[in-house]
Parts: structure tokens; C-alpha cells; sequence
């Protein structure tokens, strides 16, 4: 069975090397904060942009099966992966295909009736914030299977990380209240610390996935089994 | 030299030092969120300044005097852990969570007092910060509750005590409380 | 140890001199503000803000027996966050 074990790692190997590139700024979502008219400012930025997207979609759901691997590795309930997987693969959907898809939507015709394209504006933004809550307990069910995990798959720090994730993203709950001010979805606080923090938050796990995956390498048990025995 | 070498040998990281990660991150967090006030305040100090009056400092005092008194708690907890008096540990920590229970009742208190004056979140700038930061504040002592049921957890099961986890636990528990005083005095004293 | 005793008398002397340039931009400088007890008071309050948070990492988060790095880090991370909020603060009061 070893090398269907090679096979994986190969393609956790392309998988990120593609992922690292392409994780930290999907640039497209960030831009939309700015105005609603931005359909017409960003005509062919968005068409490109979530042209990207559109292709990064796929690369997440074997990011996601990585992540869910990882709590494989742990010596947690198996449990904590398969409601991983489904939270994100359900969450993906709405979160991010649907959102790409009203945006491009709007941006494919500019001379649209602005009504629509404002309906279609804020359809796609609150199928991309809705879903934070889905995130939110994708996340928490990650820090508790680090948190329980005794095969150290990952750091401990790594948990409180996903903690502070958490805690950001529920920052962003007044961004449906406020418009403009430091809470509304463009604000510092409720956008740009939140942000912050995710793409720290992004660049540790990315590090970590890929330590694990070179810890798994080196280490004489490349399958789950063998590495709680060890 | 050598005597400062002895010294370093005895000392040692409070807790576990992923714990501290955890603080450090919390802590730059907070700052961005202090700075941010403070950028708003200065644009809009006059309104900030009358808002500010509309908040009641005894509350914000006696919600200080509470944290602190849980701090302390909690430190004592830890101490008796160490000494392995488990029982009083124990009731320590339970003592620690009723100030707990009692910080955040008086600040649903609070909260409701001031939304029956009128003052709501979207009231003005300076009451979107004191709703924001007091209930990121409050966020944080119902997660402090789980810290703390994982130290009573530690504390309960003999096989699985660790005083590194529990002095973990308390380290969170004294995070949640020096962010209070920072809180307090940004929100209800500064002018 | 002379390095160490170097570095502290450094820090102390920082301290000082930042104190004192604070005192005499509060008090002569700025003719149209001078020092008014707001200011004072927000002052005051900042800094003993610092102060209790200082005891609570040192006495209960028993900072005074970790390593010496951590209370260098602790330290900056403290007085940095102070120190931008009062220059904040007085930054404002002078615009």
C-alpha cells in the first residue's frame, strides 16, 4: 500500500504548491468592498478575478481533504474530520461558488438595470458573509481536534491561533448593522484586523500542513496507524 | 555571571508556552482595536466625550473590582493546586467562575440599563466601540468559562492533572481580566 | 554584566527624558493648550492602567519567575501600547 501513500503526497505536493500561491489573497472578495458601482470599475478584474476562483474552488476541497486528513492523523473521534469535510463542503458552495457566480453574473452585462445588479451585489455578499457562521464551526471543530489531540499533529499554539480566528470572524457579526464606521464589512475592525488575522492564521496552517506532510516523510510509519504507534 | 545563570535555571514559563502565543496574539489584537478608538476619538472627541458621560463609572469600577477579585481567585487556585490541596483549588475556581457569573450578569445589566435610555449600538460612533469592545470583553470571559471547566476537569481527575494546563487556564483567566482594565479605563475614565 | 547594567541605566535614562519631554509639551510648548486637567487625568489614568496591568503579569500571571526574554517581550509589548495610546491621545489634543 506504500505507493498509494506516494500518489497521495504527490498530489498534497502539487496541491500545494498551487495552494500556497493562491490561498492568501483571493484579492477579488476584498475588492468588492468598496462601492457598489465597483461592477462597472471592475468589469474585467472581476471576470478574471473570479475566473481564479472559479478554478481555486476545486483546489479547496482537496485542501479541505487534507485538513480533514489531518484530524485523521490525531487521536481524536474520527467524527471531528467527516463533520469538517461536510461543514466545508457545504459551506464552500453558497460561500464561495455562489458568490463568484452572482458577482460574475453581474459583471458579465454593465448595462444591466443597476437594481439588479445592486440585488445581485447584495445576494452574493450575503451568501459570502452568511455562511461565516457555518466557518466559524468548521473552525471551532479544528481547535477542538487540536486541542484533544494527543498525537501532536499539531502544535498546541496552533489551537489558540484558531481561537483568535474565531474571535475575529465573529467581529465581523456588525457588519450587518453598520454601513460605514470601523464595523461596517470595509471597516479597520470588522474587515482589515479580521483580515490580519486570517492570513496569519492562513500562513500558519499552510506551514503546518506541510510540515505534517514532511514529518509524515521522514517519519518509518507513513500510514495513520504506525504514527500513533510511534 | 554565574549567579545570574543560577537565576535563569530556576526560572521557568509560567503555564505552557503556547498559552502565551495565544496572549501575545490577543494582545496585538486588542491593540489594534485600542488604537482604532483612539483614532476615532480624536476625530470626534467632543461626541465621544459627552457619550462618555452617559456611561456609568461605578459600573465600569465595580465590574473592575469583580475581575480583579476573580484574578486573584484563581491565582490562589493555582497556588493551592500546587501545594495539592485539590478540594480548596477546586472551590477556588468555582469561586473564580461565580465572578464569572456576576461580571457578566452586571454587564447584561448595564447594557440593558443604557439600551432603555436610548443608547444602542448604532446610537453613534462612541457607543458602537463601548457595545464592540465590552462585548468582545464578554466573549471573552464565556470562553474563559471553558478554560476554567478544563482546569476544574484537570483538577477533578488525579490521573490527568497537569499544574501546567491549569496554570494555562488561569493565565487566560488573568488575560481576560488586565484587558478589562484597559477597557475600563479607555471606555470610562479617559477624558 | 556590564553589558546588562549598561542596557538598564540606558532604559532608565530613556524613561527619564521621555517623562520630561512629555511634562514640558504638556506644560510650556503648545501656548494655546497648555496643560489642562483633562489631559492630566487621561494621563493618570492611562498610566495606572499600565501599572495594574504590569501587576497582574507579574504577580498573577507569575511573570517575575519566567524567563528573562518574556519579561523583555511582555515589557515592550506593554509600553509600546501605552506609549501609542498616550501619543495618540496627545496627538489629538494638539490637532
Amino acid at each position: 500500500m506504500w505507493w498509494a501513500m506516494v500518489c497521495f503526497y504527490q498530489l498534497f505536493g502539487v496541491v500545494f504548491a498551487l495552494m500556497t500561491r493562491v490561498m492568501p489573497p483571493p484579492k477579488p472578495w476584498w475588492d468588492q468592498a468598496r462601492i457598489v458601482q465597483w461592477f462597472i470599475d471592475n468589469h474585467s478584474g472581476l471576470l478574471w478575478g473570479f475566473g481564479i476562483i472559479f478554478l481555486v474552488s476545486g483546489i479547496t476541497a482537496s485542501m479541505n481533504a487534507l485538513i480533514a486528513y489531518s484530524m485523521r492523523r490525531m487521536s481524536v473521534s474520527r467524527a471531528f474530520a467527516y463533520s469538517y469535510l461536510a461543514i466545508y463542503s457545504l459551506s464552500s458552495l453558497p460561500g464561495m461558488l455562489l458568490t463568484a457566480i452572482l458577482l460574475t453574473v453581474g459583471a458579465l452585462r454593465p448595462d444591466r438595470d443597476p437594481a439588479i445588479i445592486h440585488m445581485l451585489y447584495d445576494a452574493s455578499f450575503t451568501a459570502f458573509v452568511g455562511t461565516m457562521g457555518v466557518f466559524l464551526i468548521g473552525t471551532s471543530v479544528w481547535m477542538l481536534a487540536v486541542f484533544l489531540d494527543k498525537n501532536r499533529v499539531f502544535p498546541l499554539w496552533f489551537g489558540y491561533l484558531n481561537v483568535c480566528n474565531l474571535l475575529t470572524e465573529i467581529v465581523v457579526a456588525p457588519a450587518w448593522i453598520f454601513k460605514e464606521g470601523p464595523f461596517a464589512w470595509n471597516g479597520v475592525i470588522a474587515f482589515w484586523v479580521d483580515t490580519l488575522v486570517f492570513v496569519v492564521y492562513t500562513i500558519a496552517f499552510i506551514a503546518l500542513l506541510r510540515q505534517m506532510i514532511v514529518r509524515e516523510d521522514f517519519g518509518n510509519g507513513p500510514l495513520p496507524e504506525l504514527e500513533q504507534r510511534a | 555571571m554565574t549567579n545570574a545563570t543560577t537565576l535563569n535555571t530556576e526560572r521557568s514559563v509560567p503555564g505552557q508556552i503556547d498559552i502565551w502565543y495565544f496572549v501575545l496574539i490577543e494582545v496585538v489584537i486588542f491593540s489594534s482595536y485600542f488604537i482604532t478608538y483612539m483614532l476615532y476619538r480624536i476625530w470626534n472627541s467632543d461626541m465621544f466625550l459627552q457619550s462618555q458621560a452617559h456611561l456609568s463609572q461605578n459600573f465600569g469600577a465595580l465590574n473592575t473590582v469583580i475581575l480583579l477579585v476573580s484574578s486573584w481567585l484563581i491565582a490562589r487556585a493555582v497556588q493551592a493546586a500546587r501545594e495539592h490541596k485539590y478540594e480548596a483549588a477546586e472551590k477556588l475556581v468555582f469561586m473564580t467562575i461565580a465572578c464569572g457569573v456576576l461580571f457578566i450578569a452586571s454587564k447584561m445589566f448595564e447594557w440593558s440599563s443604557k439600551i432603555g435610555e436610548g443608547f444602542e449600538l448604532s446610537t453613534n460612533q462612541f457607543f458602537s466601540f463601548y457595545y464592540f469592545l465590552t462585548g468582545i470583553h464578554v466573549l471573552h470571559v464565556l470562553i474563559g468559562f471553558v478554560f476554567l471547566s478544563v482546569v476544574i476537569y484537570q483538577i477533578r481527575t488525579p490521573h490527568r492533572r497537569s499544574i501546567k494546563v491549569i496554570e494555562s487556564g488561569a493565565i487566560y483567566w488573568h488575560m481576560v481580566d488586565f484587558l478589562w482594565v484597559i477597557i475600563f479605563a479607555l471606555l470610562y475614565v479617559m477624558r | 554584566m556590564s553589558t546588562t547594567t549598561d542596557k538598564r541605566l540606558m532604559i532608565v535614562c530613556l524613561v527619564l527624558t521621555g517623562v520630561t519631554l512629555l511634562s514640558w509639551w504638556l506644560g510650556a510648548s503648545h501656548g494655546h493648550h497648555a496643560f489642562s486637567l483633562n489631559a492630566g487625568i487621561t494621563c493618570g489614568v492611562i498610566l495606572m492602567a499600565a501599572l495594574k496591568v504590569r501587576v497582574i503579569a507579574w504577580e498573577f500571571m507569575e511573570l517575575n519567575h519566567a524567563p528573562v526574554k518574556m519579561q523583555r517581550v511582555a515589557d515592550a509589548a506593554l509600553t509600546s501600547i501605552i506609549t501609542v495610546l498616550l501619543v495618540l491621545y496627545f496627538v489629538g489634543l494638539a490637532a
